[in-house]
């Protein structure tokens, strides 16, 4: 549905930032099928850590011979991949048939796309990592849970393409890691100039979420022991 | 065991009930003080998101389906304000899938009180109170901006728009639930129609596909929810050339729309035999 207002705004405009009304109707359907493959569609669904943090389930976790964050994380995996191919491309399948999309017709392009894809799961997962791990500081999370459940899909340009906010929040917003989750995979989709830098960044936010995510979950371990776990 | 209803019981208590819920509520919420300042103020913030999105769409735009920013603040609000009270007063509704999965409605058969009323009454939060809020704070920013003509008809309009808007909401929400006494699914679907229609509810029907605009007016009547009595209030001619009557046609409408849920709603509480667990 914010397909069809968005493609009223960019068509009225002609092209904004870089964009046209087709161009940002297949950037909303990419963002449909990404809002699942990242999995931050609804605070409830990215709180399973810490719901084993206040269960105290987590302390069975953590003597597992395994590396706590790897573990999950190759669950989450597992999981974008699925996601990724039975809620991402019937979306994408069924918006194809009512707008006319675009398709990237070089090969290197859908391989940078699919890049792309996987480096969103994995800020996503960065992202909710930290946010579970608040549970082993304050014992309700739901307050944080539900802000980035907010305030995420926004800033990911979930409902409204980011091109489309004031010039001035477009080139902060495309760099926070929200940006890494739907804008940087549908502008590699789209074939926008600066697509290798948009990638380098994915990359980057990825490298430092996940290394943030280890140096917070040592602390969490420490305070956890003192909870009596 | 759906034929046990004393009809007597079940409309009298609904406020009193309500009332004491509110108090229950309020108190158990008040137990995580943080929490719940957070949960609301998100509500809020997050609710406040979605009417950012449209303040955006303007800053590059003059005018979106024919309406202004004033005027499609007005169709957010009225929209907004109905899915808040609908959702205040029946978003417990959604738990009827685990009712049903888990045989749970089989001790609310056995109360004497309508099953819809007391799954509504089951659990009460306060923080979907944020969003009425809101709502409450965008629609009178659009009355504001607007510099309407106000005539007696149009102000009947307006507070007849809070009352059939939830109607038409609640309708729309319990007929979708309703699906579940047949599928015994998550109820998945019926969320789909239930924030979609507010997301529809938000903008000018103008702006959709033919046949999705014909959807939302003929079949689920949505388009009664904010757009039609808006035409109205603001002297707007249907884009669509629907005679000037129409938006006159919403408190029927809203009436036929309860009555459709209600025939549902019964139909699927005879169908339902437990799941045997």
């Amino acid at each position: 549905m914010l397909a069809y207002v968005t493609l009223a705004l960019f068509s009225a405009r002609g092209s904004i930032n870089g964009y046209d009304g087709s161009d940002a109707v297949t950037y909303m359907w990419i963002g449909q099928g990404m809002l699942m493959t990242t999995y931050i569609i609804s605070p409830s669904r990215m709180s399973e850590i810490a719901q084993r943090i206040r269960s105290g389930d987590i302390a069975t976790d953590l003597q597992r011979p395994l590396d706590f964050q790897l573990y999950w994380l190759a669950q989450d995996l597992g999981r974008g991949t699925y996601h990724a191919i039975f809620r991402g491309v019937p979306p994408f399948v069924l918006g194809a048939l009512v707008f006319s999309l675009r398709l990237p017709t070089s090969p290197l392009v859908w391989l940078a796309f699919v890049a792309s894809v996987i480096l969103a799961v994995l800020v996503s997962f960065g992202m909710r990592f930290l946010v579970n791990l608040t549970a082993a500081w304050v014992l309700d999370y739901r307050g944080f849970a539900s802000i980035a459940g907010f305030t995420w899909p926004f800033l990911a340009g979930n409902y409204i393409p980011l091109a489309a906010l004031p010039d001035w929040a477009y080139h902060l917003a495309i760099l926070l890691p929200t940006a890494c989750l739907i804008q940087t995979p549908a502008a590699v989709f789209l074939g926008k100039p600066d697509t290798g830098q948009a990638l380098l960044l994915q990359l980057g936010w990825a490298v430092a979420l996940l290394g943030l995510g280890r140096v917070v979950l040592r602390r969490a371990e420490r305070r956890l022991v003192v909870q009596g776990g | 065991m759906a034929e046990l209803r004393f009809s007597g019981l079940e409309a009298r208590p609904w406020f009193g009930a309500h009332l004491a819920l509110i108090r229950g509520s309020w108190r158990s919420q008040k137990a995580y003080p943080v929490s719940f300042v957070m949960l609301t103020g998100a509500m809020l913030f997050g609710t406040s998101l979605d009417f950012v999105t449209i303040a955006i769409i303007f800053t590059r735009l003059p005018r979106l389906g024919g309406f202004s920013l004033y005027e499609v603040a007005l169709l957010y609000g009225i929209s907004g304000v109905s899915f808040a009270i609908t959702d205040l007063a029946l978003g417990a509704v959604d738990l009827l899938p685990d009712y049903i999965r888990l045989g749970t409605l089989d001790t609310l058969l056995l109360r004497p009180l309508g099953i819809l009323y007391q799954i509504a009454t089951s659990e009460l939060a306060l923080r979907r109170a944020g969003k009425l809020g809101q709502s409450v704070a965008v629609l009178l920013l659009a009355l504001v901006g607007l510099h309407i003509a106000w005539t007696p008809a149009k102000l009947g309009m307006l507070l007849l728009t809070l009352v059939t808007g939830p109607l038409l909401f609640g309708s729309i929400w319990v007929a979708c639930t309703a699906h579940v006494f047949w599928t015994i699914d998550t109820g998945e679907v019926a969320n789909a129609f239930y924030y979609g229609g507010n997301l529809f509810a938000q903008y000018p029907v103008d702006l959709f596909g033919r046949w999705l605009r014909d959807l939302m007016t003929f079949v689920l009547p949505l388009a009664f929810v904010s757009y039609e009595p808006a035409l109205y209030i603001l002297d707007k001619a249907d884009p669509f050339g629907l005679p000037g009557f129409v938006p006159l046609l919403t408190p029927a409408v809203a009436l036929a729309a309860v009555a459709v849920a209600a025939v549902v709603w019964h139909a699927g509480l005879r169908r339902y035999q437990g799941t045997g667990s």
